[in-house]
């Protein structure tokens, strides 16, 4: 009986709580309160939210990954092989982020991996492969050489962990051998075909969300008033100073240039490019990143109008600005056929997200797809918001998210989000100093993208100072170019520091 | 050492540029691209403004030369749906009322539908107790005859 419920004890997920487990919780709720009592941007945080909740908790068939081939990350030489055909794999029910070198690792538990031994924490039999990559040879001037049990390692040696359980049935590399990034190195397999969000996340992986979402945006935005009042362009690409000042700030606190690039687009507000970039250029961060940046877009009502009071004077903000003159379908048309040829001729790499916005559009404009512009409206768009939204919050696993790292990246999210807002302001100040019409500073805060609520950040306060002061369509001008201009800087950064394409 | 040309060209540094070049390539490249769109745009709409108001002027035109020719044979029709740019509240002939707003409402919706085609309001009349009518109507037509 004793013995019975023991079993049973052993079989529940309260033995693998621990402590970042409950302060993930903590992070939920506030993020859950933030969307339903604050109502941020619910749409985003609810899935984000509860996705985070899943993450946080020992549960089975929801992120596990198929057993499969494994491939090598880099190229270098073997130096260790520890899988063996018919040899057991288990991974822990909570994902863990792995020590990625030998370095990280201290002596004794190396020493007991290498046993064959189960370590607390590091799953049985997960230790694969140790490499050489050429990379930490480069680096290496003077490497520190580890005896263990008559092999030779060095601290940069890369370790190679199963990333799924099951049963190793065939290894195809030996010790001393080279081999390619991407290599087939061994091959797991198990009856177990992975978990419900493997497969979605898949939609992050491949870049089919992110552009898909673009899609949606095109189809529900009126371009209109930025083509009624294009110097408003100028605005959005002002506010992208936020993107290469936080790029220049992750380069200080020491990440490299890609994951620096991938931070920096937090401060273009804009949810699917930030995931987009980030996973081409830093998948690692790619957590972090996508946290930030919706977070970040659900709090735009909180962040930007201190900015914007602390930037404006009481004059500024009551500015009226001309009525926008209307545009015209065929203009419209034209409009989106050029600015894809032209986006998409300057910077092939973003042209996933260009082409599918002004495909969109397309839709919408052109009034004669009703149905096809309603479901990417609709049903599209919030479908994807469903899988994208859960398959981030899936990502916030305490281990990987209570880092120093993704602290850093916070910080510097809204570091982006201020300096990206301010110099949105900054420019239709320095644009009123030449123009007859003025603009209103305000809707230089819009520059960001964040639509629409970047936007309607911009009408609330202008009506805080002129209640009789309708700023809204004039802020749609700059938040449209801002999502253009997010979208150019992303393929820039594809362009200098190349993708994992 | 190496023996295929992956591994060669994965060993192969890459120089990779500096920060501050980045910064101002990357920001100044997004400024011109933009900038460089806004020119385009303002052309494409000076454009568009100039072929609307050619449109106009040759639907003015138009209206002109309607007016003129209805205004011979004697005006006895009570609505007519002859071209005229755009519905004006002051050139109706207000047969049953003299409510400007209400002379207003309707031109707007006229041009609601209508849209930018040619048109003109020339004869406002009452039918008759055409709300209570369509009220009725309305109640009847919302519940389901058993």
């Amino acid at each position: 009986m004793i013995d019975l419920l023991h079993r049973l004890y052993g079989n529940t997920g309260f033995g693998y709580l621990d402590w970042r487990m409950f302060v993930m919780w903590a992070v939920v709720c506030v993020l859950l309160y933030l969307a339903v009592y604050k109502k941020f941007e619910p749409l985003l945080l609810v899935p984000i939210a509860f996705g985070a909740i899943l993450a946080n908790l020992p549960t089975q068939g929801i992120i596990n990954k198929p057993a499969a081939i494994v491939r090598s990350p880099d190229a270098g030489e073997i130096v260790y092989v520890a899988a063996q055909a018919g040899q057991s794999v288990y991974l822990n029910a909570v994902e863990k982020v792995m020590p990625t070198t030998v370095g990280d690792l201290d002596p004794d538990t190396l020493q007991l991996i290498l046993d064959g031994e189960v370590v607390e924490g590091f799953g049985e039999g997960t230790l694969l492969y140790i490499l050489r990559t050429q990379e930490s040879v480069v680096s290496e001037k003077k490497p520190i050489e580890l005896k263990f049990n008559e092999h030779s390692f060095r601290l940069s040696d890369t370790l190679v962990w199963a990333e799924s359980s099951g049963r190793v049935v065939e290894n195809s590399v030996q010790a001393g051998e080279h081999v390619v990034k991407g290599q087939a190195m061994g091959e797991l397999h198990s009856d177990h075909t992975g978990g419900l969000f493997h497969y979605i996340q898949m939609g992050i992986l491949l870049e089919i969300f992110p552009p898909l979402i673009f899609l949606g945006v095109g189809a529900l935005t009126d371009f209109g008033p930025l083509i009624a009042n294009p110097r408003v362009l100028l605005l959005g690409a002002a506010a992208q100073f936020g993107v290469f000042g936080t790029f220049m700030g992750a380069q200080l606190l020491g990440f490299s240039t890609e994951a620096s690039g991938a931070i920096g687009i937090i401060g273009g507000a804009d949810g699917p490019t930030s995931i987009f970039l980030a996973n081409s250029l830093a998948p690692e961060l790619l957590a972090p990143i996508a946290v930030a940046a919706y977070s970040y877009m659900a709090l735009v009502p909180v962040i930007q109008p201190p900015i914007m009071r602390g930037l404006t004077t009481e004059k500024e903000r009551k500015i009226r600005m001309k009525s926008l003159r209307p545009v015209s379908r065929l203009e419209k048309l034209v409009f989106g056929v050029i600015v894809t040829i032209a986006c998409i001729l300057l910077v092939p790499p973003a042209s996933p997200l260009i082409g599918m916005l002004m495909f969109g559009n397309f839709l919408r404009e052109c009034k004669v797809t009703e149905r096809l512009n309603k479901a990417a409206q609709n049903e599209l768009i919030n479908i994807i918001t469903i899988f994208l939204g859960s398959s981030v919050g899936i990502t916030m696993t305490g281990d990987r998210f209570l880092r120093t790292e993704t602290l850093g990246i916070l910080v510097l999210g809204v570091g982006a989000f201020a300096v990206a807002t301010a110099s949105g302001i900054l420019m239709a100040k320095f644009m009123n100093l030449f123009s007859k019409n003025k603009i209103n500073p305000l809707i230089g805060s819009a520059g960001v993208s964040a639509v629409p609520m970047a936007a309607r950040v911009s009408q609330v306060e202008g009506q805080k100072a002129d209640p009789g002061n309708f700023l809204l369509m004039h802020a749609m001008g700059p938040n449209v170019a801002g999502v253009i201009g997010t979208a150019l800087v992303a393929g820039f950064f594809l362009t200098m520091f190349g993708g994992t394409h | 050492m190496y023996s295929t040309l992956a591994q060669v060209s994965a060993a192969a540094p890459v120089e990779s540029p500096s920060t501050a070049n980045v910064v101002v390539v990357g920001f100044l490249f997004v400024m011109i691209v933009l900038a460089l769109l806004a020119a385009v745009t303002s052309c494409i709409g000076a454009f568009f403004i100039k072929q609307a108001a050619r449109d106009a002027a040759k639907a003015a035109e138009a209206a002109q030369k309607a007016s003129e020719a209805n205004s011979k044979p004697a005006a006895n029709s009570s609505v007519s749906t002859t071209s005229a740019p755009a519905a004006a509240p002051a050139a109706v002939e207000a047969d049953d009322s003299e409510d400007p707003a209400l002379l207003a409402v309707i031109a707007a919706a006229v041009h609601t539908v209508i849209g930018d085609r040619p048109h003109r309001v020339v004869s406002v009349r009452s039918t008759g107790p055409g709300w209570a009518q369509e009220g009725r109507r309305q109640i009847f037509s919302s519940h389901r005859v058993r």
